[in-house]
């Protein structure tokens, strides 16, 4: 008995000639591996996209919260900061912006605001975080020459109509209490500044009284008497200046005592609402495409290492040509035969 | 036998076998084969045995969980259909046999009698249909390499060859067993099952290496996906 011989071989060899179309002998190994592990291997390629897309239609959502307020023109009006040559919405725009800048105002806020106070609560350098998120995501806009709009654009739902809320609430408060403070500096001022003027009024005017009776000038000939006496001339000068400090300081004393009473003078038109956006069909894209991608990834990865690892014979032409064997036939796979009766 | 005989027979043993199946004396086992009866039609014209010697073709694989039972069954039904003369299947795995559970036939301690004299091969034979015959054997695992051996040595198979039957061996793995490689140079023929896509070429290798200065014909892929992964090389 012989093994086999040289000439046999070389006809059973030649009777399994590769195809000139055959591809090369690694791609159709990694065909061969999908095909044999292809329910595995296509479970990434659509797991991930519904997973990714089912992400973005719940966490992506946004919370818009907006409130329009009517600004009462007298009071901006009344306010020495004001910009007179700005329109009313724009200066409330402005002192709201502002306010929103300052941490102190920014706390108050937030606190007032349990949703939002929840989510800074424990962070550290919380009041820096709280003032700086409010000043950057709070946006105060004026829409024509009385109405403000504000609005809070949020992941969760009804935090951004709390916050609105509570800036609404202490916004006036804290104008108030603006007001009240420039209002009782401007007070001490300008009553300093009245008696100032009271007391050169009085002096100028004994001196001036003193002088026309020493040179007998009658009331009537003042004005004839300024044009050639230049020291009449002069204190009656000083004595209509003083009178022109006097009023001005009556004035600013009557603005400054109307301005500590301003301060809640802003009507909410429309109270804070929520419009809840849904998610763009581009941010779908997007997600479904990274995650398409990633899913051919690792797919990809998984035939890439399943053929790596694999160092078994697959197909009949594999069979002479690395063990120089030939093949005599093949049988193909018959699926579930080999399950259902564990065949050797 | 020629090509041209076997596929003169083919119409008349497809007939037969539609009888006997619907008869029902083909083991239901045997009846569930793979269809594809060319296969082993082709595994038998490219052994190119001689006609009428009475050839011992023997079937064996690198590992256990190759197909060797499948492919041994497939081969001896189909010459059974084909072959105007006895075919004879042995069971001599005689580590872990598995034929009478695949032909549904009781287990009988068949071969390994045969083998240490107890009893002849006809004694211990069994019909499963008209030219098909088989001889099963049981777990003897303790002593196996004792009755291996004794196959190596003493050839059962005389008088069947002396008839013209086809004896068709199911061989122990030859990397299974230190013997396995001895016994199967009792054959005429050995013929090796590699499993597609599971055993490893080195595995194979090794087997084949074991087999050096055997009648080693040939190997049979089986569990080619070829009908899916590789329909653009398949033949005509």
């Amino acid at each position: 008995m012989q093994q086999f011989d040289d000439e046999s071989q070389q006809d059973l060899v030649d009777a399994f000639p590769r195809s000139p179309r055959a591809r090369p002998d690694a791609v159709r190994r990694y065909i061969d591996t999908f095909m044999r592990h292809w329910v595995i291997a296509l479970i990434p390629v659509l797991v991930l996209p519904v997973a990714a897309v089912g992400v973005a239609l719940k966490s992506s959502k946004t919370a818009t919260a907006t409130a329009s307020i009517w600004v009462d023109q007298n009071s901006v009006k009344q306010l020495s900061y004001a910009d007179p040559q700005a329109t009313p919405a724009s200066n409330t725009a402005a002192t709201l912006t502002q306010l929103l800048q300052t941490a102190s105002f920014d706390v108050r806020v937030a606190r007032e605001s349990p949703l939002y106070w929840s989510t800074v609560r424990t962070k550290p350098n919380r009041d820096g975080v709280v003032a700086d998120d409010l000043s950057k995501k709070v946006m105060v806009t004026a829409n024509g020459a009385d109405l403000v709009v504000i609005s809070f654009k949020s992941n969760y739902r009804q935090m951004g109509v709390q916050l609105l809320q509570s800036i609404l609430k202490e916004a006036p408060r804290e104008i108030a209490r603006l007001n009240q403070q420039q209002a009782a500096s401007s007070l001490a001022f300008y009553t300093r500044q009245k008696a100032d003027a009271q007391t050169r009024l009085a002096r100028f005017t004994k001196q001036l009284a003193t002088y026309m009776q020493l040179q007998h000038i009658s009331p009537t000939q003042m004005a004839e008497q300024a044009l050639f006496d230049p020291k009449f001339a002069a204190l009656y000068d000083a004595v209509q200046s003083a009178q022109v400090d006097v009023r001005n300081a009556d004035q600013q004393l009557s603005q400054a005592t109307s301005l500590a009473g301003t301060g809640g003078s802003i009507e909410v038109i429309d109270a804070p609402s929520e419009v809840i956006s849904a998610t763009s069909k581009k941010t779908l894209a997007l997600y479904f495409g990274i995650a398409l991608l990633l899913g051919l990834v690792l797919s990809g990865g998984f035939v890439v290492l399943m053929t790596a690892r694999d160092k078994s014979l697959r197909f009949a032409d594999e069979v002479p040509d690395l063990l120089g064997v030939p093949i005599l036939a093949t049988i193909p796979f018959e699926p579930g035969l080999t399950r259902k009766r564990g065949v050797r | 036998m020629s090509m041209a005989e076997v596929s003169v027979n083919f119409a008349r043993s497809a007939v037969e076998l539609a009888a006997v199946e619907r008869e029902g004396s083909l083991p239901a086992s045997l009846a569930d084969m793979p269809s594809s009866l060319d296969v082993y039609r082709q595994i038998y014209v490219s052994l190119d045995l001689p006609a009428d010697s009475g050839p011992v073709i023997g079937i064996t694989s690198a590992i256990t969980g190759e197909g060797r039972t499948t492919v041994a069954l497939g081969l001896a039904r189909t010459l059974a259909l084909d072959l105007d003369t006895t075919i004879l299947l042995v069971d001599a795995d005689l580590v872990r046999p598995s034929l009478a559970a695949r032909l549904g036939v009781p287990p009988t301690r068949g071969f390994p009698r045969a083998l240490e004299g107890q009893a002849s091969l006809e004694e211990v034979m069994q019909q499963v249909s008209e030219r098909l015959f088989v001889v099963t054997s049981d777990a003897t695992e303790a002593d196996s390499a004792r009755l291996l051996r004794r196959l190596s040595e003493h050839d059962p198979f005389r008088t069947f060859r002396a008839r013209g039957a086809v004896t068709i061996l199911d061989l122990p793995p030859i990397l299974g067993h230190s013997y396995s490689a001895l016994a199967a140079s009792v054959a005429d023929a050995i013929v090796l099952v590699i499993r597609a896509g599971v055993t490893p070429a080195d595995t194979v290798r090794e087997a084949i290496e074991r087999l050096k200065d055997r009648p080693l014909r040939g190997a049979v892929l089986n569990g080619q996906r070829s009908a899916r992964s590789s329909w653009p090389w398949r033949r005509p």
